[in-house]
């Protein structure tokens, strides 16, 4: 597993919109190696800086839709000095065809390596930049593992899920394996 | 020493009486409304999953802050984002959540849904309430039963079943 890609919330506009001369800088974000056999947010240990892996390239669409979870970061951001990156760490690549994933029309970004991400900012962040209703868009909260201690990461896709299923599922937390 | 034997009991007796007002206050608040009435939108967004796609009903849970609502909405077509509330039933406490995935032993092909705590961390556990779904008058129709509800997710393709279609196979596992 390696460093994912970050979004400096520089890139945005005033209004929080993405700057269009920003498109050729998106293109260039990389997302995480992404295995379904290995933890899409494993734990980062102590000590550790960086994570090592192979970098993909993200489909820009799914750019445009975790916008406001980078605004989300930024207004947390807002009380500090440094700016907050977001880091998916799991886009569209290393899973197969039959996967939402592979397409570009589903992310996961874990808490482990974006620790600001509460459930209550992810939420807010699918209600304001998702499609919403019947025929919109679909969120989880999932954990990494069998282990609830190895944390959970937010499953954002474009498109209804199985049972046409729209929104952000309620808790419990998804069990991994599911 | 009687009186403060019957105190417990008159208090969940008034608790008794004043959920089943509010059910009642629920369906009268919902029912026959179209889903997108702006008098019962919720900041949240909502969670919906395909009932029926025979009769394009859909349940709907809505959270509100001190109160979370579940609807049977029928649309007119799928592609509409609108229908009418068939039904309601709601719950108020803040750990409870609704769960679509449960399975009455009784009746194991009806749809059956739920509620659990939310911070349970166990993919199956039983429903602390739960409501069969009349598919055909689309109703929720409380049960007492032993019912059992799963975490299930929903990520992935829409594959074309709706809630009907897994409780029937569910049953014929």
């Amino acid at each position: 597993m390696g460093r994912g890609f970050s979004q400096d919330v520089s890139a945005l506009d005033s209004s929080g919109v993405l700057a269009p001369e920003a498109r050729k800088w998106r293109m260039s974000l990389l997302a995480m190696e992404c295995d379904r056999s290995q933890n899409p947010d494993p734990l980062i240990p102590r000590g550790s800086a960086t994570r090592k892996s192979k970098s993909h390239f993200l489909s820009v669409d799914v750019l445009e839709w975790y916008h406001s979870i980078v605004l989300a970061g930024k207004r947390k951001n807002a009380k500090g000095s440094a700016t907050r990156d977001i880091t998916v760490t799991c886009g569209n690549n290393g899973l197969p065809p039959t996967d939402s994933h592979f397409y570009g029309w589903a992310v996961d970004i874990g808490q482990n390596t974006n620790p600001w991400l509460t459930r209550a900012i992810a939420v807010d962040c699918f209600t304001k930049s998702f499609l919403r209703g019947p025929g919109g868009s679909y969120a989880q909260q999932k954990y990494n593992s069998s282990d609830p201690n190895q944390g959970w990461h937010f499953h954002f896709q474009y498109f209804p899920g199985k049972n046409y299923s729209f929104g952000f599922a309620p808790l419990p937390i998804e069990p991994q394996g599911k | 020493m009687t009186r403060l034997t019957l105190f417990p009991f008159l208090v969940a007796a008034l608790l008794a009486v004043a959920g089943g007002v509010r059910a009642q206050d629920v369906k009268q608040k919902y029912v026959g409304k179209s889903s997108c009435a702006h008098d019962i939108q919720s900041d949240g967004p909502d969670f919906g999953s395909l009932l029926d796609k025979n009769r394009n009903t859909y349940l709907i849970n809505r959270p509100f802050l001190r109160v979370k609502v579940l609807l049977i909405v029928q649309l007119k077509s799928k592609n509409d984002k609108c229908g009418v509330i068939k039904d309601a039933v709601a719950i108020t406490s803040i750990a409870k959540e609704f769960q679509f995935s449960c399975f009455d032993p009784s009746a194991p092909g009806d749809v059956v849904v739920g509620t659990r705590n939310g911070n349970d961390t166990r993919t199956t556990g039983t429903a602390i309430e739960a409501w069969r779904i009349d598919i055909v008058k689309q109703t929720f129709n409380k049960i007492t039963n032993k019912v059992s509800c799963t975490s299930e997710s929903y990520a992935g393709s829409d594959d074309g079943s709706d809630l009907v279609d897994v409780a029937k196979k569910r049953a014929s596992q």
